[in-house]
């Protein structure tokens, strides 16, 4: 028997409206959870994690997008290359290298002032022998030096091994 | 494709169906609903997971201003798969002056390259009646998606581990598609973030290499009422994107049959396959369905353990007439919460 419920539902994607009545007809056995007595709850709010909203310029920089493109305007120059990263953060810098094969190119770096925004757009544009082949290895440096790297591009795997960095994805 | 056949059968959820959180269990809020579950599995230190559940949930009744009310974002953790931590407060609460004003619901979680980080998304609603004259977002109720970003920050010892997570971002995303949009569900692969999301009553996949310009298709990714069995006849709703290896990709999607609205004739979950995120292909069988299990899934996310045979399907489930919606997990055979995948594919 297929249970009728009845729904009251907000134009999709809203929040769930309340329900007017009704509802499955039998559930399977659940945990008897008491409706009113919050000393009783069988959940905690003490545990392992504590989590803490901050400020987004005092959170470690992590970079949350990149993209290359070659000869992006079709000017015909395949060396030119667009080069744009998204962050989070306040780093204290932020570059990209090209890779080709085992070999890195000239870092090319990528202005980090923000908008006041969490997240930050930068992009520069560069030339890059060899644009449309590389390998993409960007670092971003928190101000205490610390540095994380993303490989992204086409040989990104074996990179991000012999740099130390990881893959993109 | 053999192994998801092996999910299809509706016994397979039958292994297991265990509450996770209920709305009364909440120390805040109007302790009533919990919906729209986002998972995602953390490894703060070696031999050590976490798996995290955020949620929506109604933090204050419905008003002239905001007539859904106003809904904000929770969540929860466990350590060991079988005990939940509630943290005790909304990280996410509508804000007076922005445009999630009244709302902040449908989370999504999506994995930074680091391995520590995470974006967030969320559905925003405003109250159209107070929008600051500087805003940018438009003065409709819906204003697209917000995000903000959640970091792990270390530990300070003895099996502590310390989280922190910003404010949203001062604009909104997909303010373009805002209206009867929801249920946004993203993967990262292939160097750019894919978003799948339901605009009633079809699901569209949209994708860039940043967290916001996402490049929509003009047409749909998936039709309501395309399925030859009919199941999803009338709406396809809360779409849980997943990623089986490099370009492989999996979306299991509610559907509904009204009879006719607003009662409901039929509610399933079934799953459609591709390649390119363009092209869907929909498997045999459901993973879910109402006439056969006996209970409805609203809000939904799939995830898995090593492979589409070991699922966890997370899910918002009426629980009339005590609460309107508590949270609930069904696993199959091999799902474990500490070797949940990611969603940044491989």
């Amino acid at each position: 028997m297929i249970p009728v419920l009845l729904l009251q539902l907000l134009a999709c994607g809203g929040p769930e409206a309340p329900e007017a009545s009704g509802g499955p007809a039998t559930e399977p056995p659940q945990p008897t959870a008491p409706q009113t007595d919050t000393a009783t709850i069988p959940v905690t709010t003490e545990g392992p994690a504590e989590v803490a909203q901050v400020d987004a310029a005092t959170m470690r920089p992590v970079l949350t997008g990149m993209a290359a493109l070659c000869d992006r305007d079709q000017a015909g120059d395949p060396a030119a290359a667009w080069l744009a990263a998204e962050f989070v953060g306040a780093p204290a810098a932020l570059g990209v290298t090209p890779w080709h094969g085992d070999a890195p190119g000239t870092p090319v770096a990528l202005p980090v002032q923000g908008d006041g925004g969490v997240f930050i757009r930068t992009e520069v544009d560069a030339t890059v022998d060899g644009c449309a082949d590389a390998t993409w290895v960007w670092r971003i440096e928190a101000a205490d030096g610390a540095e994380r790297c993303i490989v992204t591009g086409p040989d990104a795997a074996r990179v991000a091994q012999a740099t130390g960095c990881r893959a993109s994805g | 494709m053999l192994s998801l056949l092996m999910l299809t059968s509706n016994l397979a959820y039958a292994q297991s169906n265990s509450v996770v959180l209920r709305s009364r269990w909440l120390n805040y809020g109007e302790r009533d609903t919990i919906g729209s579950p986002a998972v995602f599995r953390h490894n703060p230190e070696p031999g050590v997971n976490a798996l995290f559940v955020f949620f929506e949930t109604q933090l204050a009744p419905e008003s002239t201003a905001c007539p859904a009310g106003e809904w904000g974002i929770g969540a929860a953790y466990t350590f060991d798969g079988s005990s939940w931590t509630l943290i005790g407060f909304p990280l996410i609460s509508p804000t007076s002056g922005t445009y999630y004003s009244c709302v902040a619901a449908h989370p999504t979680i999506v994995p930074l390259a680091d391995g520590d980080s995470w974006v967030i998304y969320f559905k925003a609603e405003q109250d159209e009646g107070s929008v600051p004259a500087t805003a940018d977002w438009g003065t409709d109720r819906y204003t697209g998606l917000g995000r903000f970003v959640l970091s792990y920050s270390g530990g300070p010892g003895g099996g502590n581990y310390n989280y922190t997570y910003t404010l949203p971002d001062d604009d909104p995303v997909l303010q373009s598609v805002a209206q009867d949009m929801g249920y946004p569900s993203v993967v990262f692969a292939d160097g750019e973030y894919h978003m799948a999301f339901a605009q009633n009553p079809d699901v569209y996949v949209a994708s860039s290499p940043f967290t916001t310009d996402f490049s929509v298709p003009a047409a749909p990714s998936l039709t309501a009422n395309s399925s030859a069995s009919g199941w999803d006849r009338d709406e396809l709703f809360s779409p849980s994107l997943l990623c089986d290896g490099p370009s492989s990709f999996y979306l299991a999607v509610g559907g509904r049959v009204w009879d006719p609205y607003p009662t409901l004739g039929g509610q399933s979950v079934g799953v459609y396959s591709s390649s390119d995120l363009s092209t869907w292909t929909e498997e045999p069988g459901l993973l879910h369905d109402l006439d056969a299990d006996d209970f409805e899934v609203k809000h939904l996310e799939v995830t898995t353990a090593g492979s589409l045979t070991s699922t966890g399907l997370f899910y918002t489930r009426p629980n009339n007439p005590q609460t309107r919606n508590d949270l609930w997990l069904s696993t199959t055979a091999g799902w474990s919460f500490d070797t949940v995948d990611t969603k940044r594919c491989p």
